[in-house]
């Protein structure tokens, strides 16, 4: 009689060392784990909550500037040098990794600083005033304060030729120094400390720091950006977009086109290098080529855009806010609907800034919120906001997309995450496993009634929940209205109308 | 080239109207030259980055053409200003610059081109108006209305400076023809124009992307981590090995002491070891590495060598033979070798076992205990075998008492349930084990378990009845009919093939024909006494049955009223007869067991059954057909006792018709329904339960009810007027009647279904088919089948959670790459 009995190899289920993974058997036959949908449900309802407990955006705060910060930049070739802009005509460079100033200048420009942004080259950053001027400053910091506080902390490590550096090498040092960045998030360390400044303001005696090159222009800048790749940069000012080489006095393009707009926004198109687009005050969205020296087409929205963003990864699309607080998402080939309306803010939209994946933008607020939204839906992500966060003027992702720094009325820069529950720090294997399955599981029954309403619950300043309520009652009472007129008039001659129909007033060529 | 150029200086001499923004703020610094430059420079511009060849050549064409001309406007501007080499700095920087943008370019450089065509023609008259100045395209300068402008006079001065302008000559002369000239356009208008096909231009170019930017909006994860990150290997590990600790650095040092370090050096100690062992001996004895069969190292002299290889050679022969011999026994399949040859291992074995019993008596013994246990288990296990020398002897003798014959039909019973086992786990490999055993052929076994057959169903009979003596219900005579039929049957197979079996044979047994001969004469025999018995027997038991029945009756049945007036033994017969008959013709009777849907386990509670089998005496028919077949498909020791209600149902039809009916007429389905047929008052019940689950459901009762509350809103007490009956409100005013509700089970007369809301049901209820998803069953489908690790492989559980975005912490993501926009090739996109 043959019988058959349980065996195990046992070399196969000895380890050699205690390192060694051990040999799990299991039985993967679904009658021995019945009920599978109704565990995985209550795993993923399990997961929605642990989401929102672990939910805490905040970073760290960046003090410094005495008045309020009016625009920023983040390093597009690198993760810590980060430039902002004050009302004051201050200007400052921080260094995100120990979150200190590593250089400011108080009296960069007389009056608001606009605009601001880095070089193709990642060694210079430019700004931009009210006081016509567009002034190219030298990013070294190095040699400075903040950077000699880690010099001694990591090993006499040289960092500080590193942003003049082309943006292929000291890939290797920019993960440590993220590592880093994560050690002290963990650590949570107070950012309060005085931030120790640049040699320009180390003591009154140092002199002011001076800029490599300055512009002087007729009319005041309102916006500026750089060219991602050459050596040309674009502002915004009172009549016209122009268009200047950084080795030029004067500028080699000036786009004055459908009338004497006065434009507010320039941004350059990352991919597609040669496209340029401007927001001017008369409501319009204008693009430009700089390859053939002619505009393309402007829009006319219903309220002003104050802010514009390409979409890194779709060259086409680009992002405006909008004054009316709706963002508005366009595609350059069809301006005459936008592909969609991202709404949720309850002020008028001051900043957005693409994360460099192009699937999500944030956009700062009047209302003294930032709304992070997905490139393709209608409501916002998430929103951030703190009690003491006023005005949003500029907001920012990093290169890595990790996180989002914003600027606001309270002369203070904020660092958030982008994503609220990421956890900072070196995550193990089995910890990034079960959060994998936690978001495939939270996307998988995320229609579910229960787990929708877990995840979209979401605490806001009762401001933003009195503007939200007063908002939902004029639409429906707009609604209603539009429902009696089409309901009393003949039949077919009136039609509800389309959001997004409505948005364009008028094109131009 | 010659069209490019034209438009080109189509396009110069259109700059001299058309006013830049960026001309205009240059002329205000350089006023001098600036009208000829600033176009120039333009021109360069607009075609910055876009064709550099292009570019490239038309300025040195220019310079061949008309340096003679205008050689010193060149040469002054070489070396004017700061502000001027800036501009060749800019213009150098633009060429270098944008070489990638290239083709992209040169569609809208065309288009702008063409643009310039349409407008030559109107920009003509200025173009010309230079000329009459000086021979120069470029300058601007104005003319009188009163000169008449001809193309001669315009080409006249050419002919004398150079033959190179022939070309140009040639070509307007084509223009000539054309008579009339119309106004310019406004530039608003132009512009318009060209910002227009720019915009296409431009549009079309950025559609390029799209196949990228629809593959990643579509891809499931995108990718951003770092794509050639180099892989450790062991090798790598090895090269960039440096001691750290002492203890490492011993190591180290002693190994580069001992050369293991040096590769090379190994690889030629190796060599010489190699060598020095191919020499047979001459190298050094301790390296055991290299010791082999012939055992080299060892110090052979050349005569010892060769008898161990004489030695080993033998043996190897040896145990080839062996192998050989052994390969081809087993090959063997004779029956009768293997019976030699077992004889023959048994005898050397018992040989083999004096001599031990000699030798060694106490191994000798051992070996006989285990011998002896293991006969022991034998023994145990073949008791169901019936081929212990027991019961072969008592088969041969062929006259079995009743008890013996239990005892064997017992060991077969549990023969046949161990095989029974055996084939169901290992296939059918023991029959062919027990028949060799036995050593029989097929007919032979055959021929025995007939015989077995013939015998036990004697021995059956005798038993049973014993049985039927101790049971009352047993003596019925309708039952004793069925077991007689069944048994008869049986006999009758087994007689005919034990006929076949021995006709198969012929006449070379004669012996063995003889006795089964007899043997069936004698059963023959036998049957008829017995049956005849059996007759006897019965008809007292059926009458004694029925009158029991009828005694337990208690109804008033008409036909068994009938039937008591009637005399029992009458009675009795009859049922007998028409059993008999039964008996005579099996088809009719017995119909097909297998096909019977009720067919009994025959394996019931007798008791259980007993009871059941008075409850239902005046039962349905249902339950005599089961009884019926219950008899038919039973052994004899076991019979449904619902079966007596046949018996008397039969009896009432008068005879044995209403039972044929119930067997042969009833199709399957019929029998199914009448086996599952619900009472009739459940069907009402049923209805009445629908109706009051549809008036709780139903909207418009709590309306009428609503409406019909007496003495509502007027009051009561002694002497109070009696309301004023309700007026009846206009149709106008009147509520909408609330409709009855439609239900689901409407149109079901046999199904309810609740349709109340199930609050507990609704947290796991989707109001609609979420967006993405176009249908139900897409959306269902979406979410069968669980992730995780409990259910899922590993593998599969990594690839169904990876994330949508996978990135390495403080990795700089950049922005689509320029080999992303494909134009027609369809290569992979890269970052």
């Amino acid at each position: 009689m043959k019988i058959k009995a349980l065996s195990r190899n046992v070399e196969k289920h000895t380890r050699e060392t205690s390192g060694d993974i051990k040999v799990v058997s299991r039985n993967l036959d679904p009658k021995y784990k019945p009920m599978e949908r109704a565990r995985e449900y209550t795993r993923a309802v399990q997961a929605a909550k642990l989401q929102k407990v672990f939910a805490k955006p905040f970073v760290a705060a960046l003090e410094g500037h005495m008045d309020a910060v009016s625009c920023s930049a983040a390093s597009r070739g690198h993760l810590c040098p980060f430039m902002s802009g004050g009302v004051d005509g201050e200007v400052r460079v921080w260094d995100l990794a120990s979150r200190k100033a590593v250089w400011s200048c108080k009296t960069a420009h007389s009056g608001w600083v606009k605009g601001v942004c880095i070089g193709s080259d990642g060694g210079s950053f430019f700004t931009a005033g009210l006081d016509k001027t567009v002034k190219q400053w030298k990013l070294g910091v190095g040699e400075i304060g903040g950077r000699e506080e880690k010099k001694g902390k990591k090993k006499g490590k040289v960092k500080g030729k590193r942003y003049e550096d082309d943006d292929s090498e000291g890939e290797s040092s920019e993960e440590e120094e993220e590592e880093e960045e994560e050690q002290r998030g963990m650590k949570s360390t107070s950012s309060a400390e005085a931030p120790s400044l640049g040699y320009g303001n180390n003591s009154n005696m140092a002199p002011a720091p001076t800029p490599i090159n300055s512009w002087l222009f007729d009319n005041a800048f309102k916006s500026m950006d750089h060219h991602w790749k050459e050596e040309f940069f674009a502002t915004a000012s009172d009549e016209s977009v122009e268009v200047w080489s950084e080795h030029r006095s004067n500028p080699i393009q000036s786009y004055k086109l459908w009338g004497n707009d006065s434009c507010n926004v320039v941004r350059y198109n990352p991919a597609e290098r040669g496209l340029l687009a401007h927001c001017s005050s008369d409501r319009g969205i204008g693009l430009h080529d700089t390859r053939g020296g002619t505009g393309l087409k402007k829009t006319v929205l219903r309220m002003r855009s104050n802010c514009l963003e390409w979409n890194p990864m779709e060259p086409m699309n680009f992002v405006v806010g909008n004054e009316d607080h709706n963002c508005y998402s366009f595609d350059m080939r069809k301006l005459d609907q936008p592909t969609m309306i991202h709404k949720g803010h309850v002020g008028a939209v001051l900043s957005i800034g693409w994360s460099s994946t192009g699937r999500e933008f944030v956009s700062g607020s009047y209302d003294r919120s930032i709304r992070i939204f997905q490139s393709r839906a209608g409501t916002s992500r998430d929103c951030y906001y703190t009690k003491r966060m006023q005005r949003v003027f500029c907001v920012n992702y990093t290169a890595d997309a990790r996180f989002v720094i914003s600027g606001s009325d309270d002369t203070n820069l904020r660092i958030w995450k982008a994503k609220s529950n990421d956890k900072i720090g070196q995550t193990k294997i089995r910890e990034e496993k079960s959060m994998n399955y936690k978001n495939k599981l939270l996307k998988k029954f995320s229609h579910m009634p229960e787990i929708r309403n877990i995840v979209k619950q979401n605490n806001l300043p009762k401001f933003i929940k009195k503007q939200n309520n007063m908002k939902m009652v004029q639409k429906e009472g707009a609604k209603r209205k539009e429902g009696n007129v089409i309901k009393h008039s003949k039949k077919g001659s009136v039609e509800w109308s389309k959001e997004r129909e409505k948005t364009v007033v008028r094109k131009m060529d | 080239m010659a069209p490019r150029k034209t438009s080109k200086k189509a396009m110069k001499t259109k700059q001299s109207s058309r006013k830049s923004p960026l001309s205009k703020s240059r002329s205000t610094s350089e006023p001098d030259w600036g009208s000829i430059k600033t176009a120039d420079e333009y021109n360069d511009r607009v075609l910055e980055g876009v064709d550099d060849e292009e570019v490239d050549s038309d300025i040195d064409c220019f310079d061949s053409e008309d340096e003679l001309m205008y050689g010193s406007l060149f040469t002054s501007r070489g070396g004017d200003s700061d502000d001027d080499e800036g501009d060749s700095d800019d213009s150098d920087a633009s060429d270098d610059s944008d070489d990638e943008d290239e083709e992209e370019e040169e569609d809208m450089l065309d288009m702008l081109a063409a643009l310039d065509k349409k407008t030559n023609s109107h920009r003509k008259e200025e173009a010309t108006s230079h000329a009459t100045l000086k021979p120069s395209e470029f300058s601007s300068t104005t003319t009188t209305a009163s000169e008449k402008l001809t193309m001669d006079s315009l080409l006249n001065p050419l002919a004398s400076t150079s033959s190179n302008f022939a070309s140009i000559r040639s070509s307007m002369q084509s223009l000539d023809s054309t008579k009339t000239t119309h106004a310019l356009q406004s530039t608003v208008v132009t512009d318009r124009a060209s910002r227009k096909l720019a915009y296409e231009a431009s549009s079309k170019d950025v559609s390029n992307w799209m196949e990228t930017v629809k593959a990643n909006r579509e891809a499931e994860t995108l990718d951003f981590r770092p794509k050639n990150r180099a892989k450790v290997t062991t090798n790598s590990l090895v090269n960039k090995f440096t001691p750290d600790n002492d203890f490492e650095r011993q190591i180290q040092e002693a190994l580069e002491g001992a050369g293991a370090s040096d590769e090379r050096k190994m690889v030629e100690a190796e060599e010489a070891l190699a060598a020095g062992n191919v020499k047979g001996g001459g190298g050094d004895d301790d390296d055991a590495d290299f010791d082999d069969d012939l055992g080299s190292n060892t110090n052979l002299t050349l005569e010892e060598f060769k008898k161990r290889h004489g030695q080993l050679a033998k043996m190897r022969s040896l145990l080839f033979y062996e192998e050989r011999k052994r390969h081809q026994i087993n090959k063997i399949k004779s029956k009768k070798y293997r019976k030699i040859r077992k004889k023959q291992n048994e005898r050397e074995a018992g040989k083999e076992m004096e001599l031990l019993r000699s030798s060694d008596p106490e191994l000798a013994r051992e070996l006989d205990e285990q011998e002896a246990t293991k006969r022991m288990k034998e023994r145990m296990t073949l008791a169901h075998k019936n081929t212990s020398k027991w019961a072969r002897q008592q088969l041969r003798r062929g006259n079995i008492d009743t008890d013996t014959r239990k005892a064997l039909s017992k060991q077969v019973a549990i023969g046949d349930k161990l095989r029974a086992k055996q084939m169901g786990e290992g296939g059918g490999e023991d029959d062919g084990d027990s028949s060799g055993e036995e050593g029989e052929d097929e007919d032979e076994r055959l021929k025995r378990k007939a015989r077995e057959v013939l015998e036990g169903v004697e021995g059956d009979d005798e038993r049973d009845e014993r049985e039927n003596h101790k049971s009352g219900l047993f003596k019925l005579a309708f039952m004793q009919k069925g077991i007689e039929t069944q048994r008869e049957k049986a006999k009758r197979e087994a007689m005919e093939l034990l006929e076949e079996l021995e006709r198969g044979e012929g006449g070379g047994d004669e012996g063995g024909e003889d006795y089964d001969d007899e043997e069936d004469e004698e059963e023959e025999e036998e049957e008829e006494e017995e049956g005849e018995k059996r007759k006897g027997e019965r008809t007292t038991i059926v009458g004694e049955g029925i009158e029991i029945d009828l005694d337990d009756d208690d109804d008033d049945d008409e036909n068994i009223d009938k039937n008591d007036s009637d005399e029992n033994d009458d009675a009795g017969k009859k049922v007998a007869g028409s059993m008999k008959r039964k008996a005579a013709e099996p088809k009719d009777g017995g119909f097909d067991i297998a096909s019977n849907p009720w067919m009994g386990d025959g394996k019931a509670d007798k008791k259980g059954k007993k009871k059941k089998g008075k409850k239902e005496v005046d039962g349905s028919i249902v339950d005599l057909d089961k009884g019926i077949s219950m008899i038919v498909g039973d052994d004899s020791d076991s019979v449904d006792m619902t079966a007596q209600g046949h018996g008397s149902d039969s009896d009432s039809d008068g005879g044995d018709e209403g039972g044929k009916r119930g067997l042969e007429k009833l199709s399957q389905s019929e029998l199914v329904e009448r086996a599952f047929a619900a009472p009739a008052d459940m069907e009402d019940e049923f209805k009445k339960e629908k109706q009051a689950m549809i008036e709780k459901d139903d909207p418009s009762r709590k309306a009428a009810e609503d409406d019909n509350v007496q003495g509502w809103g007027s009051w009561t007490g002694a002497g109070v007027r009696k309301p004023k009956k309700r007026k009846k409100l206009s149709k106008k005013l009147e509520a909408p009647k609330v409709k009855k509700a439609k239900r689901a089970d409407d149109k079901l007369p046999t199904v309810i279904i609740n349709e109340k809301r199930m609050k507990k049901m609704s947290k796991f209820k989707v109001a609609s088919v979420p967006y993405p998803f176009t249908s139900a069953e897409q959306y269902e489908r979406s979410m069968a089948g669980p992730v995780g690790a409990d259910w899922q492989t590993t593998q599969t559980v990594i690839n169904m959670t990876r994330p949508e975005i996978l990135k390495k912490a403080g990795r700089i993501i950049n922005p689509i790459g320029k080999m992303a926009k494909k134009k027609n090739d369809k290569r992979k996109a890269r970052f």
